[in-house]
């Protein structure tokens, strides 16, 4: 019998399609997979793109948004907290932050071994894996304080109990990644590769670390709440103001190279709603220095409930989209047109439908841009069928001030869009915060103004640096709404009300129709309405690790939790 | 006439074992081959039962015959101590029950491999194998048989023998068999007018936060509309009734040719076997009852030739043909279970179409009679082929065998369909549109085919006190499956090859004809694993002692028979779900990313799979066994088991590492589960006067926990899993509804009550305990509620009685120390909610409407009710969980066997005339309490059934 002689094969397993550790990374075109699934893991930090039927907004947290359909995520951060046992604001959790950074060192690691590929160009990849992972560590920092380091891609038998990181190691660690990543990165990407990481993108992500860096919450020696030794993974030990100066010099830098080097400028033509809409809305706009270039160009997946795209949640042509509406919280923040404050009725106050359309017509452009208004076709997409007020109805929770657009002007049909991760509008409300903190007021105007302006507002003014720090503030919160900066900014920042009216405290949105729900036509009045009274506690200007990973036993949990 | 009362005494033992009962079987006019009594049936060696050291159960095909079922798994509740026998569905050709060999020791796969006539085969072929083609069915469960399977042996071995021809005079049995099947049990919801009453309660409760925190009587059903449910003016339809036909039908037909010479033996066996359901529909052209017709030939040949050679070759094919409604099984049943008495007409009055709307779309009549059919046609060939040289030329006892099997089945379906268009008050309701039927061609949707050789050298001599026998065996193992059907973990599929070889052996020595020791092995390599890590040995060993051999109990009257045996030994199991090829590292397609500025180009992304463990291996079992077998005064056998098995190396997913690895996980050999129990059963016979009398009783019970299994530390301790049973339920303690005191006047809950997070409550819901104290309830507090849902104690006891050639006898079977949940009646339990139904369950729902005159606040046992999804109620808690424990009359049979003077004018051998009742009673405690039956609480049910048959020898 011929069978003892062919047994070793016998046994051997059959050639299979799938791809080995071998396979991956010897052909440019085969790394390039590996490439792309870092980017997209990486920079999908905090975005609803992975296809949860409850994923939520950062906007849903921050007192912007309402927490959209009571089956989020949103819902039971707002109503009781964050716990170490819940999901919590990154949605992600703690523990997925890191097998896209295993993704980005293995393609660093492992670029060497591609045959077809130039030496220079492997320096590039690495650069950009150098800034991606430093652009995640970047956004722990801001959510957590100090977090383990992890410096290459670990084995299962390697010793993984790395503690947590002081707050300064882990700013130190993000600025050199960056450093060494834009020396190296290109100031601009041939169009079809237009996406990767720039030399502007990676000044960027040390911009926006080192502006956390200079504010209050973690530049200080006196940590928001105590953690004994261990305070300095909590704070920076010291208030610095030279921080400040570094955060506006980093502003600069991003501005200098944007420019100079990427080809990037804040976009004014003068017409002030179409110039904001196309700096949110437009993939590879001029002024988008990093977005996340994820397309889900199904809208809502044709229904699929085990399967949301992101659109869903963005796109207000979508029902679960619907569920998200602008709180009075933050209508309050936007101007008119003429660039003084709006009116609104008080706390439950009752005016007529037509008061609320007038109102409605007198607001900013930027205002114009983001939202659509009940009983109006959207003024982002003039004349689409797709935003008419019918189109965008649904079934929304029945309140709120207004539908949210912002991403879609112009889109029309399409369902998808790019969220810009970095604008460089970003930069300069980052330089005009830090040069008004160092009292360089006259910087800090012009930084501010070229923003300001740009959305058809009158020219700021004000020096004197309290009320600028206001101002400026104010500026952030309409700039960037839904861009996922107002939730840590305002932690960040320690505003004094955080609790009562901003991330905690009433929120209130409208009701219509002597307190009932908005109708698609026909409404006769309107009336500002607490909807529910969200949570705070100190203990929230930093989110908990996973009670599941504490328990392991090597890593310190933040005070509160 | 004393023949055939002995006969019937030993096909209703379970182990027949003892001398009189083989004397009984010799004499028996019936074909009954002997082995059955002399053998244990098993890998390799003929080894006779009082000889054996293994705790090995068997049952006959003629007792398995008794049980009138097309499946024939449902043919061995309480008939093998040892085997766990879970019952499923009734529905046609979809009836199979689930099996265990002493419970469950892995939370990996748990599943017995059956073995038919030497070769592993599936599960699908042994399904509807008819019992009239078995000879016996024994389990391995023993560490000494189960060693010899090496990687296969873990979970324990189904054995089954066909029937074989004997040296004789040509004989023929017929038997026929039909009755009339009808549901176990089905639990009907409602009427239309305690529907529409209770949902006014439902949809009132719903507007409390609307009302301001009040209970305001908001009905949705006018008084007028409920006084015509209630006077029969209104829609009030029993779907079940409507769609459903008192009985179905079960019709067995076959033929037994056996018979041969010295050299020549030869068994043929022809069977049909038609099922039809309960659908009220016919079987025609365009429609489908649920039905499953099996034509079955098996040809089992023996040729003894030149002396030394024996050859076997034995052919099974099987041609099995199901048919069902277009749109059937669990969704139809379904529709039945929560489609509202009120919904409407069957067919529309206005128009004289089929109803349906939006939201029921699948009026249950219609979609019988309106969308066509669907069938599959299998067919199934085992061919085993079998040589042996007999080399007493070269030294007296020595043999070499060789054996081949294959095995192959395919199925194809095939259909004709068409749609409807639905009608609600003369408007078409959807989209559908009603069009002519459409056949749709024989497709192929699944198939297999198994390869196998065994080689074998065999010895077998005695030289005075001392006797040997052994064997050493080569496997070899070639399965190929379907791509669809390979799903079981990470890199299946498309990798449909499964190879490996055991090399294997026994060695069996009696001394003196009273002491035994046995020593077993299998050795596995299987092509699962790394190259260099392919082969696992497996050792085993057993000794046993015939006491009644010994001087002392030699001519003992109260003792006949005694042995006591021990084993212990290793087994394993290779195949996980967890996956295969886990020692390699994978990289796999992970979604797109975009580049480009104007047209955006799209990049595949490929991300590391889990993370390679090259020394991922098989898991690994140590079992121990001790056990006694016992016969007193002839009348009365006992055999009692006690055993251990100890998993180790159970597949895991490794996730006590950190975070910061950022891989995915590798699998790792850690998992581990400690499962005992004991197994006891026993038979006694007597006479008195011209009456005999059986009785039986046998009882398996097996525990076990879980010592490890890797569990992400939870946040508190007592939400472990570890250290509880395998499948035990976790969920929440449920402390009995919110009261109207517990809130605040704006809706809140007051000061100190802790708050749940699935969703805002109100007076009227579930409330649970706060086990960590935290103020919160949340999935932190989630403990051990409940046992799984595998008993932990099986029961079964027979009694028969026989008078002048009447014979009547029963079988009940029973369990308990299992868990029931109600979710597993999905619709019974959850009333309302997306448009449900309300079944009696809850009547008595929590409620407060004074001005109504409902106030159920101090008896309520259920919680308020709610038309929305309400995640608070609806969620495993002690509220859902109940007892499991049931007890059924499985069988019960009364026969009349014709005198011998009568059948000799007859030139018959034999002639019985019998009527049978399978399931016929149900005892339960869901059954008494919730109106469910225990084992298939939804969809398609369990059947009972009452037959008539004959069966005629000549």
């Amino acid at each position: 019998m011929a069978i003892g002689a062919c047994k070793k094969e016998f046994l051997q397993m059959p050639v299979s399609s799938a791809t080995t550790v071998d396979s991956v990374f010897t052909t440019t075109v085969k790394a390039q997979g590996a490439i792309a699934n870092a980017y997209r893991n990486i920079l999908g930090q905090g975005l609803p793109w992975k296809n949860w039927w409850n994923a939520m907004l950062q906007e849903n947290l921050s007192g912007g948004m309402n927490y959209g359909f009571s089956w989020t995520m949103a819902k039971d951060i707002v109503l009781n907290g964050m716990s170490a046992a819940a999901t919590n604001e990154d949605m992600d959790g703690y523990a997925n932050n890191f097998p896209p950074i295993r993704q980005a060192y293995l393609v660093k690691e492992n670029i060497d071994k591609v045959t077809d590929m130039p030496e220079g160009d492997k320096a590039v990849v690495k650069a950009e894996m150098m800034a991606l992972i430093a652009y995640r560590y970047e956004q722990m920092f801001i959510m957590y304080g100090g977090v383990p380091i992890v410096n290459s891609s670990l084995k299962a038998s390697d010793s993984l109990a790395i503690p947590r990181s002081p707050l300064q190691q882990v700013l130190d660690s993000i600025v050199s990644w960056c450093d060494a990543a834009a020396a190296v990165l290109p100031s601009k990407w041939p169009d079809n590769w237009t996406g990767r990481m720039t030399k502007a993108a990676a000044l960027a992500i040390r911009s926006k670390a080192l502006l956390h860096a200079a504010r209050p919450l973690f530049n200080t020696a006196t940590p928001y709440l105590d953690m004994g030794e261990t305070n300095n993974l909590i704070c920076l030990g010291s208030a610095n103001a030279n921080r400040w100066t570094t955060a506006a010099n980093a502003a600069e830098a991003v501005i200098t190279e944007a420019e100079a080097g990427g080809g990037a400028y804040i976009i004014n033509t003068g017409n002030p709603l179409d110039d904001y809409s196309t700096a949110t809305s437009v993939p590879s706009n001029a002024e988008v220095l990093l977005a996340f270039k994820f397309k889900n160009d199904v809208l809502f997946d044709g229904g699929n409930w085990n399967n949301l795209p992101m659109n869903a949640f963005y796109n207000c042509r979508v029902w679960e989209a619907q569920g998200n509406v602008l709180t009075t919280n933050q209508l309050e923040n936007y101007y008119k047109t003429d660039g003084t404050n709006q009116t609104w009725p008080g706390v439950s106050t009752t005016a007529t439908f037509s008061d609320y359309t007038t109102r409605m017509n007198q607001m900013e452009a930027r205002f114009r841009s983001t939202f659509q208004p009940w009983e109006m076709d959207a003024w982002n997409n003039p004349g689409d069928a797709n935003w008419k007020n019918a189109s965008t109805f649904g079934n929304g929770p029945g309140f709120g001030c207004a539908r949210v657009v912002k991403f879609y002007a112009k889109a029309g049909g399409r369902a998808w869009f790019e969220f810009p991760i970095f604008r460089l509008a970003a930069a300069y409300l980052s330089a005009a915060e830090a040069w008004n903190e160092t009292g360089q007021t006259t910087k800090a105007l012009d930084r501010l103004n070229k923003i300001h302006q740009r959305a058809g507002l009158p020219a700021v003014t004000e020096t004197d640096q309290t009320k600028l720090r206001a101002i400026i503030q104010r500026e952030w919160a309409i700039e960037f709404f839904d861009e996922n900066y107002r939730l840590h900014d305002i932690k960040h920042w320690k505003l004094s009300n955080i609790g009562s009216g901003i991330i905690g405290g009433p929120i209130r949105s409208m009701a219509f129709n002597n307190g009932g729900g908005v109708k698609l036509t026909g409404n006769t009045n309107y009336t500002d309405k607490v909807i529910y009274t969200a949570v705070w506690s100190p203990k929230q200007y930093l989110n908990p690790f996973p009670q599941t990973e504490i328990n392991k036993g090597y890593l310190i949990q933040n005070p509160g939790y | 006439m004393k023949k055939v009362i002995l006969y019937i005494i030993t096909v209703c033992l379970w182990r027949p074992l003892n001398a009189q009962e083989a004397a009984a079987a010799k004499t028996d006019t019936s074909v009954v081959d002997l082995s059955l009594t002399q053998y244990e049936p098993g890998p390799f060696l003929q080894l006779k039962k009082e000889r054996s050291v293994t705790a090995t159960s068997s049952v006959s095909g003629n007792v398995l015959y008794r049980t009138p079922v097309p499946n024939i798994t449902n043919t061995l509740y309480g008939m093998l101590p040892g085997l766990t026998v879970m019952q499923g569905s009734g529905e046609p050709g979809y009836d199979e029950a689930t099996l265990y060999i002493r419970g469950r020791a892995s939370f990996d796969n748990s599943a017995l491999i059956i073995y038919i006539d030497g070769f592993q085969t599936t599960a699908a072929y042994f399904n509807y194998i008819p019992p009239s083609e078995i000879e016996s069915i024994s389990i391995l469960k023993d560490p000494v048989a189960l060693a010899t399977f090496g990687m296969k042996g873990a979970n324990g071995v189904l054995w089954v023998v066909t029937k074989r021809g004997y040296a004789g005079k040509p004989k023929v049995q017929v038997q026929l068999l039909s009755g009339l099947q009808q549901p176990v049990h089905i639990s009907k919801p409602y009427g239309a007018y305690d529907y529409a009453r209770l949902y006014n309660q439902a949809i009132s409760n719903d507007n409390y936060a609307l009302n301001g925190y009040q209970f305001k009587y908001t009905p949705f059903y006018t008084n007028d509309q409920l006084e015509s449910y209630r006077n029969g003016t209104g829609t009030n339809i029993d779907w079940y009734d409507e769609a459903l036909k008192k009985n179905g039908r079960y019709s067995d037909a076959n033929v037994l040719f056996t018979g041969g010479g010295a050299d020549t033996k030869y068994a043929l066996l022809l069977d049909y076997m038609q099922q039809r359901g309960l659908y009220d529909v016919p079987t025609n052209a365009t429609t489908s009852n649920a039905q499953i017709q099996r034509f079955n030939v098996r040809t089992n040949l023996d040729f003894n030739f030149f002396k030394i050679f024996e050859a076997k070759v034995d052919l099974g094919g099987r041609i099995e043909d199901r048919r069902n409604p277009n749109f059937y099984g669990p969704a139809l049943w379904s529709m039945m279970a929560y489609y509202p008495a009120n919904v409407y007409p069957i067919k529309d009055p206005a128009t004289g179409n089929w109803s349906g709307t939006a939201n029921y779309p699948w009026n249950p009549v219609a979609s019988l009679n309106a969308v066509g059919w669907a069938s599959t046609h299998d067919r199934t060939l085992q061919a085993n082929f079998n040589l042996k040289q007999k080399l007493d030329f070269i030294t007296p006892g020595l043999y070499l065998n060789e054996a081949v099997s294959l095995l192959t089945w395919t199925r194809t379906s095939a259909s004709k369909t068409a749609t409807y268009a639905r009608f609600y008050n003369g408007v078409q309701t959807t989209t559908d549109k009603a069009t002519d039927i459409t056949a749709n061609g024989a497709l192929p949707v699944g198939q297999y085919d198994w390869k196998q050789i065994n080689i074998t050298a065999g010895y077998n001599r005695t030289f005075g006190r001392h006797a040997f026998t052994g064997a050493i065996n080569f496997l070899q193992s070639n399965y190929i499956t379907d791509a669809g059907a390979n799903n079981r973990g990470s890199n299946t599929n498309t990798n449909i090859f499964y190879h490996f070889q055991t090399v294997s052996g026994r060695l069996h020595y009696t001394l003196n004809e009273r002491y035994l020791a046995e020593l077993s092995f299998g050795s596995t390599g299987s092509d699962n694993f790394a190259p260099s890590n392919r082969w696992g040995f497996y050792p085993a060993a057993g000794l046993g002692w015939i006491l009644s051999k010994e001087a002392f109990l030699a001519n003992n009257k109260l003792v006949t028979y005694l042995k006591l045996r021990a084993g212990a030994g290793l087994s394993a199991n290779d195949y996980s779900t967890r996956g295969r090829y886990l020692y390699q590292q994978y990289f796999t397609p992970n979604g797109t990313y975009y580049t480009g500025n104007s047209s955006l180009t799209s990049n595949s992304g490929i991300s590391q799979a889990y993370t390679a463990n090259p020394n991922i291996f098989a898991e690994k079992s140590m079992k121990y066994n001790v056990g006694i077998d016992a016969s007193l005064l002839n009348k009365l056998s006992v055999t009692v088991d006690v055993f251990r098995d100890s998993r180790s190396d159970i597949v895991i997913q490794d996730n006590t590492l950190m975070a910061v690895y950022g891989g995915a996980l590798p699998f790792i050999n850690a998992g581990k589960v400690i499962n005992k129990g004991i197994e006891a059963s026993a038979s006694f016979n007597s006479k008195l006067g011209a009456v005999t009398y059986t009785a039986g009783a046998m009882v398996s019970y097996a525990k076990n926990k879980i010592t490890y299994n890797g569990e992400i530390p939870p946040v508190n301790d007592f939400n472990k899993t570890t250290g509880r049973p395998i499948g035990s339920y976790m969920g929440l303690t449920a402390d009995g509804f919110y009261d109207i005191t517990d809130f605040n006047a704006d809706g809140t809950l007051k000061t100190g009550i802790p708050i749940p997070s699935f969703g805002a409550v109100q007076p009227g819901d579930i409330k649970y305990k706060d086990l960590d104290n935290n103020g919160r309830v949340d999935q932190a507090d989630y403990t051990k509620i409940s046992n799984s849902e595998l008993p932990s104690l099986t029961y079964a006891f027979n009694l028969g009685v026989n008078y002048k050639g009447f014979d009547l006898t029963a079988l009940f079977q029973g369990a308990s120390g299992n868990s029931f949940s109600m979710f597993n009646a999905f619709y019974q339990t959850v009333a309302f909610v997306n448009n449900t139904n309300v079944y009696p369950m809850a009547g008595n729902a929590w409620a407060y409407y004074p001005d109504q005159g409902i106030d159920t606040r101090a008896s309520a046992n259920y919680p308020r009710l709610t038309t929305r999804a309400n995640d608070n109620n609806y969620r495993t808690s002690t509220f859902w969980m109940k007892k499991g424990a049931f007890l059924r009359l499985r069988n019960a049979e009364l026969g009349y066997n014709l005198p011998a003077s009568v059948l000799k004018t007859l030139h018959l051998d034999k002639l019985r005339l019998y009527l049978s009742a399978v399931n016929a009673f149900t005892w339960s405690y869901v059954g008494k309490h919730y109106d469910i039956d225990p084992e298939t609480p939804a969809g398609y049910p369990a059947m009972k059934s009452f037959n008539a048959g004959i069966t005629l020898t000549f």
